[in-house]
């Protein structure tokens, strides 16, 4: 089962506020700006700072 | 103490020392539990915050802190097939039940959860047309409560409104709301939320107050406020 399109359009990261966009493996968003990247945990996106990682390197879909 | 000092303290917001891991664990204990222990008053000023929300059918809805998802399904119920519902909350315990719920009510596919702090929303700017809160501003201490009223404002439409149910310093007995504090303060893991100025917050954080309604639960006084970005 993957997000909702809806919940994907409005997806902000809370850090910076930036689009977050699913990544290539679709088990986590990242943000386009600072880089971060937040799981998806049971189809859950865990929007939190501190658990977030800075992953420059990671693919996103499209 | 003289009169002078005790009224000046009636007036301040106790702080909440506890961390945002300390409050995810609470809540993922009560979880099981949390139904019985807010039992049917609880539900009774929620169910009038709703009506005071007037949620339509196709707008998109946030609810910040939706714990066990009384609300949460109700308003997933108003918005209908063409409207989204969005939730946030910190206890991975109180998703669980929260899915079951809506899940329970057909109603999983008008809902979307994420994990997440509602002192920095995870939504961009402009994207809600209501949010709504019950119970859950209390928690938050006192400087956060500010950034938490102005990050709904940020993610709400430029027509958005909010309503905020919660533990006040308005209304109630003087004897049971100071009994209260000081079992809040003795006991913060469990008695975890403390009588704020819901309106006043609003106000602060630049809400335009349309409607102020104070209530009465076991002496504890309650506001349900209506307010417009």
């Amino acid at each position: 089962m993957s997000l909702d399109s809806q919940l994907l359009k409005i997806l902000a990261c809370p850090q910076c506020k930036a689009q977050v966009k699913l990544t290539q493996d679709e088990k986590a968003l990242k943000c386009m700006k600072c880089h971060r990247v937040y799981p998806i945990k049971e189809n859950i996106p865990v929007m939190l700072i501190e658990e977030a990682t800075i992953e420059p390197e990671r693919n996103t879909k499209d | 103490m003289s009169p002078i000092g005790s009224r000046k303290r009636s007036f301040q917001i106790t702080k909440v020392k506890r961390s945002k891991d300390e409050a995810r664990k609470t809540y993922n204990r009560l979880a099981g539990i949390y139904d019985v222990l807010s039992g049917p008053g609880e539900r009774r000023l929620i169910v009038k915050g709703l009506r005071m929300l007037n949620p339509e059918a196709g707008e998109g809805i946030l609810e910040i802190g939706f714990g066990t998802g009384y609300a949460l399904a109700r308003l997933a119920e108003s918005v209908g097939t063409e409207g989204k519902v969005q939730g946030i909350d910190i206890s991975e315990r109180m998703l669980e039940r929260s899915r079951k719920r809506l899940k329970s009510k057909g109603m999983l596919d008008r809902a979307s959860l994420v994990r997440g702090d509602a002192s920095s929303l995870p939504y961009g700017a402009d994207s809600l047309d209501a949010v709504f809160a019950s119970f859950t501003l209390e928690l938050f201490d006192t400087s956060e409560i500010f950034t938490v009223l102005q990050e709904c404002r940020r993610v709400l439409k430029p027509e958005g409104r909010i309503v905020v149910v919660g533990l006040s310093k308005e209304g109630g007995l003087g004897l049971v709301k100071r009994l209260y504090e000081r079992l809040h303060q003795r006991f913060p893991a469990w008695l975890d939320c403390r009588p704020i100025r819901v309106a006043k917050f609003l106000e602060q954080a630049g809400f335009r107050i349309a409607v102020q309604d104070v209530d009465s639960l076991w002496g504890l006084g309650l506001e349900t406020v209506r307010a417009f970005v």
